[in-house]
């Protein structure tokens, strides 16, 4: 292949990939309500989205439920990884498949399981209901990402501190938990964006009081196309690039000259949604 | 620990060497591990086994479930209605992992062999469209294949078309809807792959007398294998259960596996049903999973 | 066969080979041997095509080849890690330019099978690289270059990744498989006894420049600079002053001791010239005061012995010169032990023709 066209390509894909998202921002400033034609530039469905009071509890309640499955997914992700660290045993496989579980098993079946689970243990839908779905896709985000870390150290460091007469626990916690915080920060990250991203297992557990915001989107999608809908993809469109240019810039100026340690980093960035 | 002349020994408090107090390991390891593993198994392993036991239910009178071990559900798959929508969703999946696959290899080639200062940049804007939820791409197509969408206003603008085409709520529209929603599973993974390929093995191909494309069939395809085989199980697995956009694009006669689970579970009320046609999802995802496996284990013993 | 015309190569500010020339005839074994970093490897990848010179030519068979890339080359490269393709068996491996190049299958099958057979692989082309040693990985790449019957033979440190007992053993196998093949071998390492074991030439680099090409024995015996005297062996090196009069003698810097130097035909040395001088330390002999009446001129030095180290085949003898310079003294060990201690007076002198004067 030669140089050309493969940049032909990249530009044709980039394309592919761009437009639809390029056409609803635009279309989120035109006044027509529902046809394609340019009528006019407005700020009015912006105006409507910040007066729609469903819109704003919505929005609330994805992001409480985003920092709270984050903080405890973080927190067992993350002993899981120490745990699993150093020794290799019986445990290890046992964590690893329960870690893998949640990984492979689609999300449709996973949400159902778990709106059954619940009915039959009688625990009510509601905000805690989706918050607990969320931790067990979170953990194995956090855990493997975390391990990615920890093969990077020397284990040696372990041994010393062991050696030097700190119980295997206390070792892990002081000496081997403070090395792995990049990866325990990126795990974190990871976690939050994919609570906040989660339709199908959200769609599956919550009540009907306690609507995210994907939720919120796929019903008024279903509804028809409205121009408020256009105006909330261009909002999160823009925090989302925004958030993802900040990390990938804060990622690069943090660690200036430690190429390897960018390197590793900015792929575990850049590999974020695989979901 | 021989005496050394001229310096004073040191005499350690207790006589027990000091590398022995430390206390039981297997306590430790448990406090760490048992958290995570307890939320894992109440929450992901539990719910699963619930639906394996309810697979072999029945629907009770109000939408309850009957417990009383029979095979009826399984058996009731088998009804050509529900095997054609398992069939036909199995057809759109491997649609959708192949084109996704043919698209994505050049693009991921492309990207892996541009020169460094390029290559973050790139793999950044592949990947900056799909931070946002999939629900808001969904509703992009649909803005321009609607009847009254972009893409029929641009038709007949050209004079080639009377009426407006009806693309939106078609078998085309959601497999434009997968394709489009999933290409990065496929170009991130062989990107990774072929940028994992050492330059000398390259070099080496040149050397003896490869050039262009035979060193792109004979060595960096076969060694991309592993990220072919993981882009593929990334796109494959979600498209088989994927509900949310057949529901959105495909109109009311795309039912799709992950549609009819979802019916069972939220409008028919049947779970019994429902939960036997998760089991046979989660067998088809085991299936392809060990296929996997078996490329990786060969990707493993080479490196 | 291989030809070198003012050969640069910079890579942006830096320079990493600078204007070598270098000629390497037919069925010849050369070395490029240098530090790392010293531009060997850049220049064996010029060669085999994977860089272009910034400015100069390089011939093969009397060819220019500057613009022609890797796979229309005659030559072939053994890769310093092997570069074996994993996916493919060994036999696959092997028979990879003979495919590419179109080959019969009979044909193919019957040189990938003499190959195997020079490298004593002939029961392995069915495994996979990763189920081989490191040695047998090194004779695959070996089988896999050496197949498709360059003019050229590349090797970049070929030998590198393997342990001291087997690469001694390889460094002879591959000196007799170039004898047998009578291939044309550039050779590339950082190993200086290997270069002189192997090697029918070596050429001496350092910071992208040639220093001397020369037999082995001239590259020991009589080396060109400074930096190829201390690269390549032990020496001694003493400062000293070329002394008023007809320039054979000189002062060593730091005493007051003048010794006689070597004046050859074709290079004379004007009084109050600094030199290094150097010498081997198997040159050096050690004696009570008073030289050794032995015929040959000797340069006789005075010092002090500061230590004795014993190395098995060989015994060496440190002595500290009044201006504290150290000069060391080597000794097999079967010519019975030196009965020195630290601390005695001694006497150093070497032959005259064995002092080289080198510039800086």
């Amino acid at each position: 292949m030669s140089r050309k066209f493969m940049w032909f390509y990249v530009g044709l894909a980039l394309f592919f990939l761009y437009l639809p998202v390029l056409i609803l921002v635009v279309l989120s400033f035109n006044a027509s309500r529902l046809n394609v034609n340019w009528t006019g530039f407005t700020f009015s469905w912006y105006a409507e989205l910040w007066r729609d009071r469903d819109i704003m509890l919505a929005a609330r309640n994805s992001l409480l439920v985003a920092f709270v499955s984050t903080a405890i997914s973080t927190v067992l992700g993350t002993t899981l990884a120490l745990g699993l660290y150093y020794r290799r045993d019986i445990l290890n496989r046992i964590v690893d498949g329960l870690i893998y579980v949640p990984l492979v098993v689609p999300e449709t079946v996973m949400g159902i399981s778990l709106l059954a689970f619940y009915t039959k243990m009688g625990l009510g839908l509601g905000l805690t209901s989706v918050i607990l779905a969320h931790v067990v896709f979170c953990i194995p985000f956090v855990t493997l990402i975390v391990q990615a870390r920890l093969a990077g150290l020397d284990y040696h460091i372990l041994e010393a501190a062991m050696d030097l007469g700190a119980t295997e626990l206390r070792a892990l916690l002081q000496v081997m938990l403070p090395l792995t915080v990049p990866g325990i920060v990126a795990g974190g990250l990871l976690a939050f964006t994919l609570s906040l991203d989660d339709f199908i297992v959200t769609f599956f557990t919550a009540g009907p009081g306690a609507t995210t915001l994907p939720i919120y989107i796929y019903s008024m999608v279903k509804l028809g196309v409205s121009p408020k809908v256009n105006a909330l993809s261009t909002i999160m469109l823009a925090i989302t690039a925004i958030t993802v240019i900040t990390v990938v810039f804060l990622l690069r100026t943090g660690s200036n000259g430690r190429k390897a340690h960018e390197k590793a980093q900015s792929s575990s960035v850049t590999g974020l949604p695989f979901t | 620990m021989s005496a050394i002349p001229g310096v004073p020994r040191v005499k350690i408090k207790s006589d027990e060497p000091i590398g022995e107090r430390a206390g039981s390991r297997r306590v430790d390891r448990l406090l760490l591990l048992a958290p995570g593993m307890i939320w894992l198994f109440l929450l992901g392993i539990l719910p699963l086994g619930l639906i394996l036991v309810y697979s072999f239910a029945q629907r009770g009178t109000y939408g309850g479930v009957v417990l009383n071990w029979n095979v009826d559900n399984y058996i009731r798959i088998a009804d050509p209605l529900y095997l054609g929508i398992f069939v036909r969703s199995l057809i759109l999946a491997l649609e959708t992992t192949i084109i996704c696959l043919v698209a994505g290899y050049p693009l991921a080639y492309a990207i892996a062999t541009a020169p460094p200062r390029h290559k973050n940049l790139l793999l950044l804007l592949v990947v900056i469209p799909f931070w946002t939820n999939f629900l808001i791409r969904t509703y992009a197509w649909i803005i321009i294949l609607r009847t009254e969408g972009l893409l029929n206003a641009l038709l007949l603008a050209t004079g080639l078309f009377r009426e407006p085409l009806s693309m939106l709520y078609t078998p085309g529209a959601v497999l434009l809807g997968f394709v489009y929603n999933w290409l990065p599973f496929m170009v991130l993974p062989i990107y990774a792959s072929i940028e994992k390929i050492n330059r000398s093995l390259i070099e080496a191909a040149m050397d003896l007398g490869a050039r262009g494309w035979q060193i792109l069939v004979r060595v960096i395809i076969p060694l991309s294998l592993p990220g072919i085989a993981a882009g593929s199980i990334l796109i494959f697995i979600p498209s088989l259960a994927m509900f949310a956009i057949p529901d959105l694009m495909g109109g009311a006669r795309a039912v799709y596996i992950g549609n009819l689970i979802k019916n069972q579970f939220l409008a028919a009320r049947n779970w019994p049903f429902g939960s036997a046609l998760s089991i046979c999802l989660v067998l088809v995802m085991l299936v392809s999973l060990f296929l996997y496996a078996r490329v990786m284990r060969r990707e493993g013993t080479w490196s | 066969m291989v030809r070198l015309e003012a050969v640069t190569k910079r890579f942006g500010e830096t320079v990493a080979v600078d204007n070598v020339s270098l000629e390497v005839q037919k069925g010849e074994f050369l070395t490029l041997l240098g530090p790392s970093g010293c531009g060997k490897t850049t220049t064996l990848r010029m060669i085999a095509g994977f860089e272009k010179p910034t400015c100069g030519s390089i011939y093969i068979n009397d060819r220019p080849v500057d613009n022609l890339p890797p796979y229309k080359r005659e030559v072939n490269t053994v890769f310093q890690n092997y570069a074996l393709f994993p996916h493919m068996k060994v036999k696959d491996n092997v028979a990879f330019g003979l495919r590419i190049a179109g080959l019969e299958r009979s044909e193919i099958k019957r040189r990938v099978d003499w190959a195997l057979d020079l490298v004593q692989l002939t029961s392995y082309g069915d495994r996979y690289p990763h189920q081989l040693s490191g040695g047998q990985q090194q004779r695959v790449a070996l089988a896999r270059a050496i197949v498709c019957r360059p003019r050229v033979l590349l090797l970049d440190e070929p030998l590198g990744a393997l342990d001291l007992k087997l690469r001694k053993e390889m460094q002879l196998e591959l000196k007799s498989l170039q004898r047998h093949l009578e291939m044309t071998f550039i050779h590339v390492t950082h190993d200086q006894e290997e270069a002189l074991i192997i090697s029918d030439r070596i050429a001496v680099m350092e910071s992208g420049a040639v220093h001397q090409v020369a037999s082995a024995a001239e590259v020991y015996e009589k080396p060109a600079t400074l930096f190829v005297a201390q690269f390549i062996g032990d020496v001694n090196i003493l400062k000293v002053t070329v002394a008023d009069g007809d320039g054979d003698e000189a002062y060593v810097q730091g005493t007051e001791s003048k010794i006689p130097i070597a004046v050859e035909e074709h290079r004379r040395y004007a009084p109050g010239q600094v030199l290094n001088l150097a010498v081997r330390p198997e040159h050096v002999r050690i004696g009570e005061r008073g030289a050794r009446d032995t015929g040959e001129p000797q340069a006789v030095l005075g010092g002090v012995v500061n230590n004795l180290l014993y190395l098995g085949s060989t015994l060496k003898v440190q002595v500290v010169l009044p201006g504290g310079d150290t000069v060391t003294a080597a000794f097999p060990n079967s010519s019975g032990r030196p009965e020195f201690r630290a601390g005695d007076q001694v006497c150093l002198s070497w032959p005259v023709s064995a002092g080289r004067l080198l510039g800086q």
